[in-house]
């Protein structure tokens, strides 16, 4: 069994080729058949995945009450022992029974999709299930967001394998599933479209967005159903009574973007060098980490244990002191580091927001200690410090803002968020250049797309190739017997047809003197020329949306938007290629 | 099956293939259903038991934090009433409780901290502005802890709102009184008082309570007046209204309060103290108004008292030079002088001539030896010696020998000898000290000698 590159590889594959794909009559005999079940199907994936988290997340909370006790507090000695204990039992399922289950899951998830056509194991799914839970409930520095996205993901794999859809259906199903998993896990559906968006698939697609849509919405539905509707944190309304305040905000954006930086550093150095150990010390990675975090938990801090959102909720509620609570991101960072790098499976998003809004609070409480003056509110500064790790951490600027809004359901907030994440964003991605997902790819030995650069990647247009009109230009009523024998026809290879209508026509030399030889030389152009016409194509249409137009013709007339049949310009196959090399 | 129509025409195989594909799908998503289904039953048996022990937990742990909190194990009730609230986030009283066992465990700013954000979400929280209130007092804040008792008293509260604004606007006037910021505790009990319902009698008489300790005696007695129109027998009301009549002077009002609270039946349930209190208060204004001279009385009475008035006085003159350090042979003659005329035939009393020797005596120690009485009482004012060498030469003016004969047919003399009196008692409690006995009853009348029988 390989566990290289994060139990992707192997293992998958070798479930995957047991999975035989439709038969190709099936498009025959039922063509519209994918299309509807995508989106009944959708609706099934955000309920079951909405059903899966829910008990997921009860299955991290009685574990944890099981094994921590219900009040974990500084001296209790299964503080020290338990995470260790766990840490066994967890690196001996995952090196065992559960190769792919380690990691986040959401790198995991979009291999699935770019790799493996959407295929996600239904043993990935129990040992995510089962092996995140045991760990984040055991104490270990993780969270359950990023494995809920994979159950998600693979609730809808195995589901839409086992209706026989086509590959690229099966392949959409993966964010889809990914949505609805995130969506039930923050209970903030926005934000899960706009992480599957911003992080897994790249680009803002309409054919399945309407489908993401519509599985985490019905995932949010079934978790609300349960959870209740209350937005995650709750917070006062935020007032900038003076626009000074902002200048805090900036502050904790680029106290956000270094702490990003600080953590993604920490990850990327340790992650890789815990790997490269003999295998058999994978089994004795996570409770060493355990015993690390157990450590912290039974000297003072058992804050920093499990997902930490209780923590979270007193650091917005001001329960610690400006010191401690920069103490407890500190030992965050410290414990996550540690947890992640050994292999144990569990997210980063809990872990990322733990810090955040420790950060936040910190500034906070330290304004409010040493500057009275000043109407800070802890809960904001705490719910802004937990966007600005997002934007600067996981580099999702736009989920980072849309999920500080949906978990507080605060919008007078948005300002200093926008703000902060931007900074934060700005900082970190200064800093190091490439994110912390992309990061762990390469130290999987994967190669997956990477969203920031597709995210920033410039489109090419049809007016960055078009050339100036070069080749002749008729009326469609001009005679074929005078075009025929005018000097410029005869040297033109191609030459450009005005119609009545405001259509143009390319006609190639070899067209007219097939026409000029059939019809007789009063009869206007117009009436010797095919059916067909070329297509309309304005600058600003991407320039690959000529591409299939090429074949047919040599040049293809680019107009004017406003003047319909005025001509802006002319591409070729030649200028489009040269336009694509230069870039 | 809609969603499976084919434009094409299909072969009967494919005919075959597509039935085979309906049956196929609808078997699937029958399946899917039931899975759903039995998934979400699972999953909400799984959810039910979680929420009950969540809940359970919560209990529990709130039940211990209280319990700590009250047996003032306040570090306990910090982790049990945090664990608490890990069960049941967002509950409010729980939250309350802990911000009030981290104040009660001397974790001031944690729990201020704790309280202002609490209140960010909920400004306008009575029992929140109400703990911040307290956490300023005891910071000594005066201005955050009044701002905070304000928005308390005007802010929400759960259940009994009335009660709860009223027993905080007590609280406040109570810190007003502890820091001597007495005008605001009065206004505070004005607004207090005028806001109780009239029958609530016990208000009324802890509103007159608190005034008396911001020294505001006029409405406390007319609060107490109030009190006991409503219900005579009150008998702290009566307590009450003698005890303020005597501190404004009004003495034979307040016998008559005393007198009705002693005789009350149920004074002999009180405490020992209260009882104790109020008989000695009588005693004492018994015997002030048989010192008084009103004018009210017949002549003879009048003229009797003002002569045993007279020689209290000047035994505490007497005894006030003696303290002073006036010549020994001196000072023995006009101590001498005091009893010596009260024993002396029946209505009669001569001036002590070895007073005039103690005048002369004073102002040589004044003059000698200004840091030795400096010394001897620091705190006395200059004037206070001055004053008591004005006494002594007006008492050396008066008649040698006054009879009862001649102060019943001499108003003028007699006027003057109160007068005089009046002053010794005065001037000697300023450089002697407080005086006791009859001396301290005198003193009282000759502040306010003419509220002594006001009603």
């Amino acid at each position: 069994m390989n566990i290289q590159n994060g139990g992707l590889d192997t293992e998958t594959l070798e479930e995957q080729s047991r999975y035989t794909p439709e038969p190709p009559d099936i498009q025959k005999i039922a063509p519209h058949r994918d299309e509807r079940l995508f989106l009944v199907l959708s609706i099934f994936f955000g309920i079951l995945s909405g059903l899966l988290v829910v008990c997921f997340r009860v299955a991290i909370t009685w574990f944890q009450v099981l094994t921590l006790g219900s009040a974990p507090h500084p001296g209790q000695l299964r503080l020290l022992f338990v995470p260790m204990a766990v840490g066994l039992l967890v690196g001996a399922l995952v090196q065992l029974v559960f190769p792919a289950a380690r990691g986040s899951g959401v790198n995991q998830t979009k291999a699935a999709l770019y790799i493996y056509n959407g295929f996600i194991s239904f043993r990935t799914v129990v040992g995510k299930f089962i092996t995140s839970a045991l760990a984040i409930g055991g104490g270990f520095s993780l969270g359950p967001e990023d494995p809920s996205l994979q159950i998600g993901a693979g609730v809808a794999s195995m589901v839409s394998r086992r209706l026989r859809l086509s590959r690229d259906r099966l392949r959409m199903f993966a964010p889809i599933g990914a949505a609805a998993g995130l969506a039930a896990a923050f209970n903030a559906p926005i934000s899960a479209i706009l992480f599957v968006v911003e992080e897994v698939i790249g680009n803002w697609s309409a054919a399945v967005l309407g489908s993401i849509v519509l599985s985490a919405i019905s995932s949010v539905v079934v978790a609300r159903s349960f959870w209740g509707p209350e937005p995650m944190f709750r917070i006062p309304s935020v007032t900038i009574e003076h626009s000074g305040e902002l200048l805090a905000y900036a502050a904790l954006g680029v106290m956000g973007g270094v702490s990003a930086l600080i953590f993604s550093k920490a990850l990327a150095f340790l992650r890789p060098r815990l790997r490269q150990l003999p295998p058999w010390t994978r089994f004795c990675q996570p409770p060493l980490a355990g015993l690390m975090v157990g450590a912290i938990g039974f000297f003072g801090a058992p804050e920093v244990m499990g997902p930490g959102y209780g923590a979270i909720d007193q650091a917005m509620h001001g329960f610690f002191t400006w010191k401690f609570l920069l103490a407890l991101a500190l030992l965050k960072i410290f414990a996550t580091t540690v947890s992640f790098s050994s292999g144990t499976p569990g997210g980063m998003f809990a872990p990322t927001l733990f810090i955040g809004a420790m950060l936040g609070a910190s500034i906070a409480s330290f304004e409010k200690a040493f500057f009275p003056q000043f109407s800070v509110s802890v809960g904001s500064y705490a719910l802004v410090g937990m966007g600005v790790l997002f934007a600067g951490f996981l580099r999702v600027p736009l989920t980072s803002v849309f999920m500080v809004l949906e978990v507080s359901g605060n919008y007078s907030i948005v300002l200093p968020v926008i703000l902060a994440n931007t900074i934060a964003y700005l900082v970190s991605r200064g800093l190091q250049p490439v994110p912390i997902f992309e990061t762990f790819t390469h130290q999987d030995g994967l190669d997956l797309p990477s969203m920031e650069e597709q995210r920033e990647e410039s489109t090419l247009h049809l007016e960055d190739a078009l050339v100036p009109v070069n080749v002749p230009i008729f009326s469609g009523s001009d005679p074929v017997g005078k075009i025929a024998t005018e000097e410029a026809t005869v040297a033109a290879p191609v030459f450009l047809v005005s119609l009545r209508d405001g259509s143009w026509y390319a006609m190639t030399r070899e067209e007219l003197s097939a026409a000029a030889a059939t019809s007789t030389p009063q009869a206007p152009l117009e009436s010797t020329l095919k059916p067909e016409r070329v297509p309309l194509l304005f600058p600003d249409l991407p320039l690959d949306s000529a591409i299939p137009y090429l074949s047919r013709w040599p040049v293809l007339p680019i107009q004017n938007r406003a003047s319909r049949g005025k001509l802006e310009g002319v591409v070729t196959m030649d200028d489009v290629i040269r336009r694509y090399q230069r870039k | 099956m809609a969603i499976l129509t084919s434009k094409y025409p299909l072969s009967v195989e494919e005919r075959r293939e597509r039935r085979r594909l309906i049956l196929s799908d609808t078997l699937s998503l029958t399946t899917l259903f039931a899975i759903t289904l039995a998934l979400a039953f699972v999953t909400n048996r799984f959810y039910q038991s979680y929420a009950s022990h969540q809940a359970e937990l919560a209990n529990r742990w709130r039940v211990r934090g209280e319990a700590a909190l009250k047996a003032g194990h306040a570090q306990a009730a910090i982790v049990a009433l945090r664990s608490a609230l890990a069960y049941a986030p967002g509950e409010r009283k729980i939250e309350i409780e802990l911000a009030e066992a981290l104040a009660s465990a001397g974790r001031i700013p944690e729990a201020t901290s704790y309280f202002n954000t609490l209140s960010e979400s909920e400004p306008g929280s009575g029992i929140i502005n109400l703990q911040l209130a307290r956490l300023a007092a005891r910071q000594n804040d005066v201005r955050q802890a009044l701002e905070h008792y304000h928005r308390a008293i005007y802010g929400d509260w759960e259940g009994d709102g009335y009660v709860r604004r009223r027993q905080v606007r007590m609280e406040m006037i109570n810190f007003l009184i502890a820091k001597h910021l007495d005008d605001e505790a009065r206004t505070e009990l004005l607004v207090a008082a005028g806001n109780a319902p009239e029958q609530d009698l016990q208000f009324h008489i802890e509103v007159a309570q608190a005034m008396e300790q911001a020294h505001d005696f006029v409405d406390a007695l007319r609060t107490y007046r109030k009190i006991l129109q409503h219900n005579p027998s009150s008998l702290a009301a009566a307590v009450g209204a003698g005890r303020t009549a005597f501190q404004l002077g009004r003495y034979a009002e307040a016998r008559q309060y005393l007198e009705r609270a002693v005789n009350n039946p149920s004074m002999a349930g009180q405490p020992v103290e209260v009882s104790r209190t109020a008989r000695d208060l009588l005693r004492d204004v018994t015997r002030l108004l048989l010192l008084y001279p009103s004018p009210e009385l017949r002549a003879k009475a009048r003229s009797a008292r003002i002569l045993e008035d007279r020689q209290i006085a000047l035994a505490r003159l007497q005894s006030c030079l003696a303290r002073q350090g006036t010549t020994p042979e001196n000072s023995q003659k006009v101590v001498a002088a005091a009893p010596a005329a009260g024993k002396r035939e029946s209505g009669s009393v001569s001036i002590p001539r070895a007073l005039q020797g103690s005048l002369q005596s004073l102002e040589s120690t004044f003059q000698h030896h200004p840091q030795k009485a400096e010394a001897d009482n620091a705190p006395k004012p200059a004037q206070g010696a001055a004053g008591l060498a004005d006494v002594l030469a007006r008492w050396n003016e008066q008649p040698e020998k006054i009879t009862l004969s001649r102060l019943e047919s001499d108003p003028d003399l007699a006027q003057s000898i109160i007068q005089l009196i009046y002053d010794t008692e005065r001037v000697t409690a300023q450089v002697c000290g407080p005086p006791g006995g009859d001396d301290a009853l005198l003193l009282k009348i000759a502040q306010a000698p003419n509220a002594v029988e006001q009603e």
